[in-house]
Order: C-alpha cells, then structure tokens, then sequence
C-alpha cells in the first residue's frame, strides 16, 4: 500500500472510529461515575443491554419507519424526475411552476404535517407520514434535476444541434447523463430529508415506527428506549445514504475526477 | 465558384434585456474548397457568431451563406466543430468522445472504430482511449476535441479558439499538430483566433474583422511554404504579415 493511501484510510476511516469509541467509553465511565439516573441519561452498556433484549420490536418499528421512508422517497422520484423533464422542456412551466417550486422549497414542510394529517388520516392512517415524507424530499429532486437538465454548454447545444441530432437523441446522450451530478446530489438531500420527514409524520400522528417510539418511550420516561431508537434511526439515515452514494459511484465514476 | 460563398451577412442579436444588437455587419467572404483561412480581430467582433452563421445555426437578418452553391437556412451537414473549451463529454471516454459525432449522427459506430482509432494515434493518444476527459491535460482534451471534428470526414471544419485555453508551448505543439493533419486531410477550414502569428503560421488567408458590429476590413495572403515552423516566426516575411495585421487591428480600434 502507498504511504499516502494508508495516511487517507487512517484520516477517513480510523480516527473518527477511534474518537467515537473515546466518546462512548467516556459516557460509560461518567454516567457510573456520577451515578446519573438511567432515566436521564442511560449508559451505553444498559443501551445495548435493553436494544438486544428487544431486538423483535425494534427491529419492527425501523422496518415500519424504513417502509414509510422508501414509499414516501419512491413517490418523490417518481413524480420528482418527470416533472423536471416537462420544466426543462415547456417554456410555459419554466415561467409559471419553476420559480413557485424554488420558492416554495425554502417553506418549512415540517409545518405543514398538522395540516397533512388533518385531511389524509381517514385515508389510512399511513397516509400523512407517507404524503409528508414524500413532500419534505420533492422539491430537492425536482429543483436539482431541472437545474442540472438546464446547465448545459451552449458549445455542446451547438454541438449537438450542427451533428443535426434529433431532440430525444439529444435528450439521451447530451442532456440527461449531463445532469446526473446534480440529479445525485438532490437524491442525497432528499433521502436524508425522507427520514426526517418520517420521523416528523410520526410525531403529529404515527402509530408505529421509530418515531413514535420515541415519543412514547420519552413520555414514559423509558429513556434507553428513547437512545435505541434514536441509534436505529441514525444507522438507517447514515446507510440509505451510504446507499445513494455507492450508487452515484457506479453510476458516474467520471464524476469524481476532477474537471478543471 | 468558391466552396462557401458569403455575401452581406447580417446577424442582429436579442440580447436578454431585449435590445437588439448588430453583432455581424455585411460581411463578404469567399472559401475556396481546400482553402484555410483564418479570422482575427478583437474580443466580442462576432467571429463566432460568423462561424456559427456559417455553419447555419444563425439565420442571418440580412445576406446568405452559401456552400456549395446551396443555401444554407438550417444546420449545415458535414461540419466539424472545435470549440475553446474542448465541450468534451465528461461522461464519455476519449473514444467515445471521438466517436460522439457518429452516434449524434445515428451511424453505425462499429464501421468507425478503427478511424477513430487511427485518429488517437495521429496525435499521440493511443494508451489514452479509455480514460474520461476529467484525467487529461488540457492540451489532450483539445486533441481530442480535433479529432472528433474530424471522425465524420466534415467538409468544412470550424475552429473556433481551440487552443486559446492552452499554455504558449502547448500550443504552439497543437498549431504544428493541426498544421500536419490539414496538410494530410486539405479540409477547407476556418480558424477564429485572437492570436495574430497563430492566424500567419495557419492560414493562406487572414481576414481582419473590426471591433462589433463585425466588418471585413482587410485580407492578408500568406504564401509562406508549408510546412512552417515556429521558427520562421522570426523571419522578415512573416514578420512583415504579423505587423500589417496588426496595424489594420489597432487602427481601427483607435478610430472607434
């Protein structure tokens, strides 16, 4: 292995695991050490503890909260993306919903959920997490796809145009791979904002889910519950995008080299 | 009859604001088939704006282009474009940048793998044709840039500042590079450039344009030999051609 290979992976990957190890053992040592309330502040060891003696119904919950995730997230892209298409290509949306979206995309979505949940909970009571979910993750996959089906070098237009290439061939193999950064990173905003949106749908009016176990375990004071479910919830945001981003890789490899 | 035949070409911009401006201002030019020729004049006098009016992706408000004989009213076929900023593909590797006319086009890209092939080798880039844009100098991205406007065998090709980017030594490489393939391939070709000796080391004609609204206002012939070198740079007679360009460049921007 290079030198410098070995000095990134120590800098990337075993210094910040080596520092949260520090930070754990520090938390178990002062939490026996005051002998501070489990109800205020759990120690790892008893977290642990009470995550392996109910593995079952956590487990149920994530899977529960990572199915409102992926439903609410999937609705996004696939409403998200051809809308961008249609931005990019009609005049008239460009004028009229563009700027609403960009707009609106600076508007708390989490203050919507009440409102959310009043008109769809008759639905289905998975309704308003979904819908909210699906909400608070559009509009960065919409903006960000538009924007980057629209950033595109007049040379590589003039390009295309002076090869007398029909528009959909254009659309296929100038525009869209063109706009697969931008697309990516709305995709990284989004999925982490899905799980956000979840967690908040949960609060205002879940009956199942990480987020809701956490409201219901805070209100009980069963406050380990409260820090296992916050891990879970920690490990699901950090894996989905550790997801979006293996994927990006395979998906444009160019894209990390480095462009002037 | 000249292989492009241009007569009182007039281009009128809309600018954002809605302002029209006079970007090309009955311009007259003849091409000979075989012929290279180079623009210059100063920042903003429309020599792109020529390049893409020729090339038929203006409409002119005033005048024609003909190639051919043939009026040209929507994008001329058979044309190859280089541009300043290489407009590589950074999603394609080198070949299949080189072969992006072909599938633009909707040919058969097997039938021209092994010219694009021979294309890389011509300058120097076999070793290279899988590496994406993102992994070359910017000297190798202009290279290949060329040769992609060459895979289509264009009739005309259109340079327009392909090496203003580059450093003075790379690009001095690239002009005896470009030098080499016109004198094998004799494509009529149209070089826009702001750099006078880069025009004089090209071209058997140089047209100086006055500064917006672009103008002809005088022709330079360089029957220098080829191949030239950059040596000859120093000569008297090539010396002689720099400095009278020059003088019709800097009158006129004194006049205005």
């Amino acid at each position: 292995m290079r030198p410098e290979r070995k000095e990134k992976i120590l800098r990337i990957y075993v210094y910040p695991a080596l520092t949260l190890v520090a930070i754990v053992v520090a938390w178990e040592l002062i939490t026996r050490g005051f002998k501070i309330p489990e109800f205020i502040l759990p120690s790892p060891s008893s977290i642990i503890e009470e995550a392996s003696t109910a593995i079952g119904l956590y487990l149920d919950h994530t899977y529960f909260t990572l199915y409102e995730v992926a439903v609410g997230f999937a609705l996004s892209l696939g409403l998200g993306v051809p809308l961008a298409i249609a931005i990019v290509y009609s005049r008239f949306l460009q004028n009229t919903l563009y700027p609403i979206l960009v707009i609106l995309q600076s508007v708390p979505k989490v203050a919507l959920a009440p409102l959310i949940m009043m008109w769809f909970f008759r639905m289905h009571p998975v309704m308003p997490v979904i819908i909210i979910t699906f909400l608070i993750s559009f509009f960065p996959i919409v903006v960000d796809t538009a924007t980057g089906l629209m950033t595109i070098s007049s040379e590589l237009m003039d390009l295309a145009r002076s090869l007398k290439a029909p528009q959909s061939r254009i659309f296929f193999k100038v525009r869209l791979p063109n706009a697969l950064p931008h697309f990516f990173a709305g995709i990284k905003v989004a999925i982490t904002l899905a799980v956000v949106g979840a967690v908040v749908g949960e609060f205002v009016g879940g009956n199942k889910g990480l987020g809701y176990l956490i409201l219901f375990a805070s209100s009980q004071l069963l406050t380990k519950s409260v820090f296992v479910s916050l891990a879970l919830l920690s490990l699901m945001g950090v894996a989905l995008f550790a997801l979006v981003v293996g994927l990006e890789k395979i998906t444009i490899p160019w894209a990390y080299y480095q462009e002037e | 009859m000249p292989l492009i035949e241009i007569r009182d070409l007039t281009i009128i911009y809309r600018s954002r604001k809605g302002e029209e401006i006079l970007a090309l201002d009955g311009v007259n030019l003849d091409v000979e088939k075989g012929e290279f020729i180079a623009i210059v004049g100063p920042s903003g006098c429309g020599k792109s704006t020529l390049l893409k009016a020729i090339s038929g992706l203006l409409k002119p408000a005033r005048g024609y282009v003909k190639i051919g004989g043939k009026l040209v009213t929507e994008p001329f076929d058979g044309v190859g474009f280089a541009f300043q900023s290489a407009a590589l593909l950074p999603w394609r590797s080198v070949i299949d940048n080189v072969l992006f006319p072909i599938e633009m086009k909707g040919l058969d890209k097997k039938q021209y793998i092994d010219k694009a092939k021979a294309l890389i080798d011509m300058v120097g880039l076999t070793g290279f044709e899988k590496k994406y844009p993102g992994e070359l100098s910017g000297g190798m991205r202009q290279r290949t840039a060329l040769i992609r406007a060459l895979i289509h065998d264009p009739s005309l090709l259109l340079l327009d500042e392909p090496f203003g980017a580059l450093d003075a030594l790379t690009r001095e490489e690239l002009n005896i590079e470009l030098q080499r393939i016109w004198m094998r391939e004799r494509k009529t070709s149209i070089l826009v450039t702001h750099s006078i000796s880069e025009a004089v080391f090209q071209a058997d004609k140089v047209y100086v344009m006055s500064p917006r609204p672009g103008k002809i206002i005088h022709v330079e012939k360089i029957e220098l030999r080829r191949p030239r070198s950059f040596e000859d740079a120093s000569k008297p007679e090539f010396v002689k051609h720099v400095d009278n360009i020059r003088r019709y460049i800097f009158k006129q921007e004194v006049k205005t």
